[in-house]
């Protein structure tokens, strides 16, 4: 993918919109919002949406609490003390092996960050693996703050987040460090999910580095390791997961990313640009009109879950609730529904309308319930009269 | 010639053996696990075992999840094991189904009662209450049938009444699931209440030995390459040869609008399977045009008449309306598909929901798919556990009924999902990649139903 | 979700604010409950930057422990919550014949209440770190309604988006419900604005317990200072000053949050109390009785994990408690009624004849089994041999259909209903309309487990280890 000529023109659509490099947590949001073709396109185009509103009254409130980053680098540092001595006793422990020669190495201390110290971590990580595969005796058996890298719509992407890559015994294991906790054993199962999602996608990777180097793909375990705190401190504590249909699905989800060329080929030339609605120069309202815009041209596919997921969700949800679209309330209202296209025409539907031949199973339904309603409910009852009490 | 494969009825007889053989000579507090496909005569291994037990002087308890299941049980080793008595413990207001009860079986609500027999038969709830009561008395060796539908709460109870047990069941089931808000609490703990009989014995006696059954009597040869999708890492072929089983279609007579309905019936006979489709589109889940699809093949069906050979009989016999069962996934589904066959005098034919057909056999199954119609995925509807019962029922045919855009539905980016601690399996996950290999593999079989498309898919 | 739901939404939505969706309360609300709001520090689960805590809505009592890290500064927060929570919990409602009630404004509020019952339930109260008894007791109650919180129909804590949800409509998604802001603005927006215009600008409003970003940038600032003035001492002479910035911080973030709190509590309290909700309270006061003898009376804590036994008992109890749930709203409260007349689980219509004298063969004698017909123009479709019960006596015997009949009504059938009972029970009366319905007594036997783990649910060997409960020691 990538001809020079789509690459060019999503440039030219992101138009000096905040950027945002791919990376594991922009894929997460693409797989949650993949049948948003505006969505698509953003992230064909780089553009971080979380700020493409900001000074708008549909800005997201995105954003993570200082605090939030602090625990995560005093779980991470506690980790790392002398010579990653507490991470390499747990995960010893998880994997049933005493490491007797711990030999980590940190490519964070050893290159500087930006985005040139990411491409010289991930040259420093393919040697590093290359050794290890190697089998030589004395190669590392923890790399801290690898970098792996791919080409997602046409630029490289760097894949780091603070995984480590650890050599406990064989094969190959990939791990994440999480600072949320695993209580009496059991964690937050959609935080886990999602670092078990995104330790598939370094596996992955892994696997494909492993391949280039001539190795074994097997060389790389099936089994992920989550490193998260033990129940109400600072201890490690590691869970193993075996992540091979994850990995299935990490290998679709960098598949189906968006056809850079394809969309925007796809685009008509009055498409507004990212950058015109993210112009802070620019009335609110006016950006406000070209983001509408740009939504109706491109096509969008709103859900509630949207909301946590996407810098433009506010106004998608405001567009729904102008129309009345069922999409505003969720699954599993939709699936009752279909064929009526808003809750308005659900209203006189219940009230008796008469239907449309597609609307005639759902209304016979809702015309009941309301015949019910109406039969049966009489004014709540009341223990006394309202009085206000807003003061 | 034999009808059967030999060499599969051969491997597999050897497997129970060596299973029963196993659970004989176990140490006390030990188990023996043996995984079936469906329909692999996991009820004629039990009585095997049981005679095996007897024949040592053992004394015996049969437990199953349901009232059905036992009672099939009960009828079961009273034919082969006469005139050897069967006690059956039952709930007060549950006696045995039949009129005339077996000879040699002594249905009963007395554990008192039953305890003085060497075989007790119950269900699992029965028998644990009767023991934490103290009327029931230990046995030597505890069977447990369809052990993948019992939960850990079933098992808890009867977990005492031997030192040693041999758990049968078959691995493709419906999971144990509850209505209780929050009943995913314990997902990953060794204490899950919502573990399986099997998963119970996995966690706390890891070194459990297990016996894969690699035959299914129900299914014919041609059921393969469709349901092996359901048992990964656990080959299996079927008991009777290819060509065997037969369904022959009486000829059709003209009838308007029905030459769909025909090509669906003679691709389902020829080959035993038919994924008929309708248009495709977003329904309700008690879509009135599948149900009136459903209903016209059904009658099509009865109106040509149809005749089935297989290894049992020499003989051709004719298919009777009671030999046909639909699958639906929801309870209205079944209220309304059962009221619109009634009205066309097809009162015979069996209407249920999966987890009920479960352990039950037809000669040809209609199967409304779960995913028929539907605007997303979500985790009842891709257990893939439903697919699993709803297409392994049958021995001469299978016809699935859908819309045409089902397939979409697991097709790109499996959805995220939530992980647990301790619990490596995915049911959400497993269920779409489940669901993505069925239809691929029923891919050959698709023919379309005409009516009206639904509503477009919400994108 | 069902079709009387999507009927209320598309009524809120033409209404442009939320309707009810109960025609009586489902909950009860005591006298004098006491509301409970807590802060924690950014993603630190188990910190409690600042609680707030009363009675009334115009009186709080707030504790901010300032450094919410540090163990020290920490409990001496919760401390002083766990004295005032402590004697209340334990007979201060007793004394005023109710029992103690707390109510939280959403479930982020509950699951930090479980949080901190875990970090505190199991302190040592001997040693170098010894934590005071009072604070112990504090984690397990706090933990007990966590817990308890759980349970079908309990109603010991209110979570008020919950209860808001149970008795409204709205055009809101479920994930957007769990603003109470934004949710009370559905049901109650101010004047001019639409529900929805009312809940877009409201769910702005941060009430906690996980602060937003923008809160936590400034926290952040002030948080550095109060560090490094006080060095890591602890003296509560020198901290207590400190402090003050920190607390107008949290003071003015509480006060979101706790008049919304009242007023959302004062108006569902304006609904009547369904009927069997007292009878649920009964079934909350036995557990809270459980809970007192064994956290105070024995002076254990609870276990970190259910055992075997443990777990399928509150599996089955839930089970039983959601059935029971669902069949006492829908005989308390005729809306509730709706889905099970929609589905085939329950028949309204016009009684027209009640047989008080029909009698059949029983084993030995004719016994009298009075009949009740029933017309409705309902499709009509019960299983035949569905046990009903009325919703106007469903605690009484079921009755079976015996017949249906067409009526001459057009569009109408005539059920023919036998009451399995001869005693003189109440019974509808002819001309009056009436709901039968699969909801009556109560359906479940009960579970039956031996006393000890079988040997199939234990590991063979002991080489199942405990998991150590870890001492907190460390400041940051």
């Amino acid at each position: 993918m990538g001809s020079v000529d789509a690459l060019g023109r999503l440039e030219q659509l992101r138009a000096g919109a905040a950027e945002r490099s791919p990376d594991v947590r922009t894929l997460a949001r693409f797989a949650s919002t993949a049948q948003c073709r505006v969505a698509n396109l953003g992230f064909a185009a780089r553009v971080d949406f979380d700020k493409l509103l900001l000074g708008t009254r549909f800005a997201a409130p995105f954003g993570q609490s200082p605090f939030a980053f602090r625990r995560g680098l005093v779980f991470e540092e506690r980790l790392r003390a002398d010579g990653h001595q507490s991470l390499f006793a747990a995960l010893g422990e998880a994997l049933g092996q005493n490491v007797v020669s711990p030999r980590p190495v940190n490519l964070r201390e050893r290159i500087a960050g930006g985005k040139r110290g990411m491409a010289a971590r991930a040259t420093a990580t393919e040697e590093v693996v290359a050794d290890v595969l190697s089998g030589r005796r004395g190669a590392p058996n923890l790399l801290d703050g690898a970098v792996l890298t791919r080409e997602v719509c046409g630029v490289p992407a760097y894949f780091e987040a603070d995984a480590v890559l650890a050599r406990v015994g064989e094969p190959l294991h990939a791990g994440e460090i999480k600072s949320f906790p695993t209580v009496d054993g059991q964690a937050d199962a959609d935080k886990l999910g999602a670092a078990v999602a995104q330790v598939a996608i370094y596996v992955l990777l892994l696997r494909e580095l492993a391949a280039r180097l001539g190795r074994d793909a097997d060389a790389i375990s099936n089994e992920a390791l989550i490193i998260t705190a033990k129940n109400t401190g600072l201890q490690p504590a590691v869970i193993r997961k075996p992540v091979a249909r994850e990995v299935q699905r990490a290998a679709r989800l960098l598949a189906a990313v968006p056809n850079a060329p394809e969309l925007a080929a796809s685009l008509s030339s009055r498409t507004p640009t990212f950058g015109s609605v993210s112009d802070p120069s620019a009335p609110a309202e006016a950006r406000i009109e070209r983001a509408e815009t740009l939504l109706e041209r491109v096509g969008t596919h709103y859900q509630p879950e949207c909301l946590a997921a996407c810098g433009l969700s506010r106004l998608c949800r405001q567009r729904a609730h102008r129309s009345g679209s069922p999409d505003r309330m969720g699954a599993s209202f939709t699936r009752l529904v279909p064929g009526v296209p808003s809750l308005d025409r659900l209203g006189e539907l219940a009230a008796g309308a008469p239907p449309k031949a597609s609307e005639a199973s759902v209304a016979e339904q809702v015309a009941l319930a309301a015949h019910h309603l109406d039969e049966l409910v009489p004014v709540p009852a009341l223990v006394r009269n309202r009085r206000r009490v807003r003061q | 010639m034999s009808p059967y494969d030999d060499e599969v009825v051969a491997q597999a007889d050897a497997v129970v053996r060596a299973a029963i053989d196993a659970v004989l000579a176990a140490r006390p507090r030990e188990a023996v696990v043996v995984t079936a496909p469906a329909g692999a005569g996991k009820s004629y291994a039990i009585v095997s075992g049981v005679a095996a037990a007897r024949s040592k002087g053992l004394r015996v308890a049969v437990g199953t999840p349901t009232n059905e299941q036992a009672h099939d049980l009960v009828r079961a080793l009273a034919k082969r094991l006469a005139p050897e008595r069967i006690a059956f413990l039952h709930a007060k207001h549950r006696p045995f189904p039949d009129d005339q009860p077996p000879k040699n079986a002594r249905p009963t609500h007395d554990a008192h009662e039953a305890s003085v027999e060497a075989i007790v038969v119950g269900t699992l709830s029965k028998l644990a209450d009767a023991h934490a009561r103290g009327d029931l008395a230990r046995v030597d060796l505890l069977f447990v049938d369809e052990a993948y539908q019992a939960n850990a709460v079933q098992y808890y109870g009867v977990g005492d009444l031997a030192p040693r047990h041999l758990l049968m069941g078959d691995s493709g089931q419906l999971a144990p699931f509850s209505a209780a808000p929050d009943a995913d609490r314990w997902r990953g703990l060794a204490t899950d209440p919502l573990l399986t009989a099997v998963e119970v014995l996995r966690r706390h006696h890891p070194s459990t030995r297990e016996f894969k059954l690699p035959i299914t009597r129900r299914l014919d040869p041609r059921a393969l390459p469709v349901v092996q999708a359901f048992y990964p890492g656990h080959p299996f072929k079927a008991a009777v040869k290819h060509g065997v089983r037969r369904m022959v279609l009486g000829k059709p007579t003209a009838a308007r609008g029905m030459a769909a309905f025909d090509a669906v019936l003679d691709h389902a006979a020829e080959h035993g399977w038919a994924h008929a489709e309708l248009p495709a589109g977003v329904v309700l889940a008690a879509d009135p045009e599948t149900i009136a699809a459903i209903v016209r093949l059904l009658k099509r069906l009865v109106e040509r008449g149809a005749f089935v050979r297989s290894e049992r009989r020499a003989t051709k016999a004719t298919l009777l309306a009671s030999d046909i069962a639909v699958a639906v996934s929801h309870r209205d589904q079944r209220s309304l598909l059962r009221e619109a066959l009634d009205a066309v005098d097809l009162q015979d034919v069996v209407v249920d929901t999966a987890n009920k057909l479960q352990g039950r056999t037809f000669e040809v199954l209609v199967a409304w798919h779960p995913l028929a119609g539907l605007d997303g995925t979500d985790e009842f509807h891709v257990d893939h556990g439903r697919l699993c019962v709803m297409l392994t029922r049958h021995r001469h045919a299978c016809i699935v009924v859908g819309r045409a855009s089902d397939r979409e539905l697991v097709q790109g980016i499996p959805p995220a999902s939530p992980s647990y601690a301790g619990y490596d399996a995915n049911p959400a996950m497993d269920g779409w990649y489940v669901h993505e290999a069925v239809f691929a593999a029923l891919a050959d079989h698709r023919l379309p139903l005409p009516g009206g498309t639904g509503a477009p898919r919400r994108r | 979700m069902n079709y009387l739901d999507v009927v209320l939404a598309a009524r809120a939505r033409a209404a442009g604010r939320a309707v009810r969706s109960a025609s009586v309360r489902h909950r009860h609300i005591a006298a004098r409950p006491l509301a409970m709001v807590f802060w924690q520090l950014g993603a630190e689960p188990f910190t409690a930057a600042a609680v707030a805590w009363g009675h009334r809505p115009d009186r709080r009592s707030m504790a901010v422990p300032g450094e919410p890290r540090d163990r020290t500064l920490a409990f001496r927060a919760l401390s002083r919550v766990a004295e005032e929570f402590n004697p209340w919990f334990e007979y201060g409602a007793a004394g005023e014949g109710d029992l103690p009630q707390v109510v939280l404004p959403n479930a982020g509020n509950l699951a930090m209440l479980g949080r901190l019952g875990r970090r505190l339930a199991y302190l040592p109260t001997t040693g170098e770190h010894a934590a005071s008894d009072e604070l112990v007791r504090f984690g397990r109650h706090l933990q007990f309604l966590h817990e308890h919180a759980r349970y079908p129909g309990q109603q010991l804590v209110l979570v008020l988006t919950d209860l808001l949800r149970t008795h409204w409509a709205t055009e809101l998604s479920h994930l957007e419900t769990q603003s109470l802001p934004a949710l009370d603005a559905a049901i109650e927006p101010p004047a001019k604005k639409s529900g929805h215009e009312a809940a877009f600008a409201a769910e702005r409003v941060e009430i906690g317990p996980a602060p937003g970003h923008d809160d936590d940038t400034v926290l952040s600032g002030l948080l550095d200072t109060f560090n490094a003035v006080r060095a890591k001492s602890t003296d509560e002479s020198l901290v207590a000053p400190l402090r003050g910035p920190i607390e107008a911080h949290f003071s003015a973030r509480i006060d979101r949050a706790w008049p919304l709190v009242w007023r959302c509590l004062d108006r569902e309290r304006q609904l009547l109390e369904g009927a069997s909700v007292a009878e649920r309270w009964k079934t909350d006061e036995a557990a809270l009785g459980r809970h007192f003898s064994w956290a105070i009376a024995s002076g254990r804590p609870l276990a970190t994990k259910d055992s075997s036994r443990a777990a399928a008992w509150k599996l089955h109890s839930w089970e039983a408690a959601v059935a029971e749930l669902e069949m006492n709203e829908a005989v308390d409260d005729p809306m509730r009624m709706i889905p099970a007349l929609m589905s085939g689980r329950a028949v309204r219509g016009k009684v027209i004849a009640v047989d008080l004298e029909n009698r059949v063969q029983g084993a030995t004698r004719r016994i009298r089994r009075p009949l009740v017909t029933l017309e409705t123009d309902q499709p009509l479709t019960l299983p035949s041999d569905v046990e009903l019960y009325w919703s106007g006596a469903a605690k009484t015997a079921a009755y079976q259909i015996q017949e249906v009949l067409p009526s001459k009504k057009k569009g109408c059938t005539r059920l023919v209903l036998e009451h399995q009972t001869q005693s003189n029970v109440p019974r509808p009366a002819s001309g009056s309309m009436a709901t039968f319905s699969v909801y009556g007594r109560s359906p479940r036997p009960p579970l039956m487990l031996p006393d000890h783990d079988p040997w199939t649910h234990t590991a063979p060997a002991s080489s199942a280890k405990s998991d150590d409960i870890e001492t907190e020691g460390e400041n940051p």
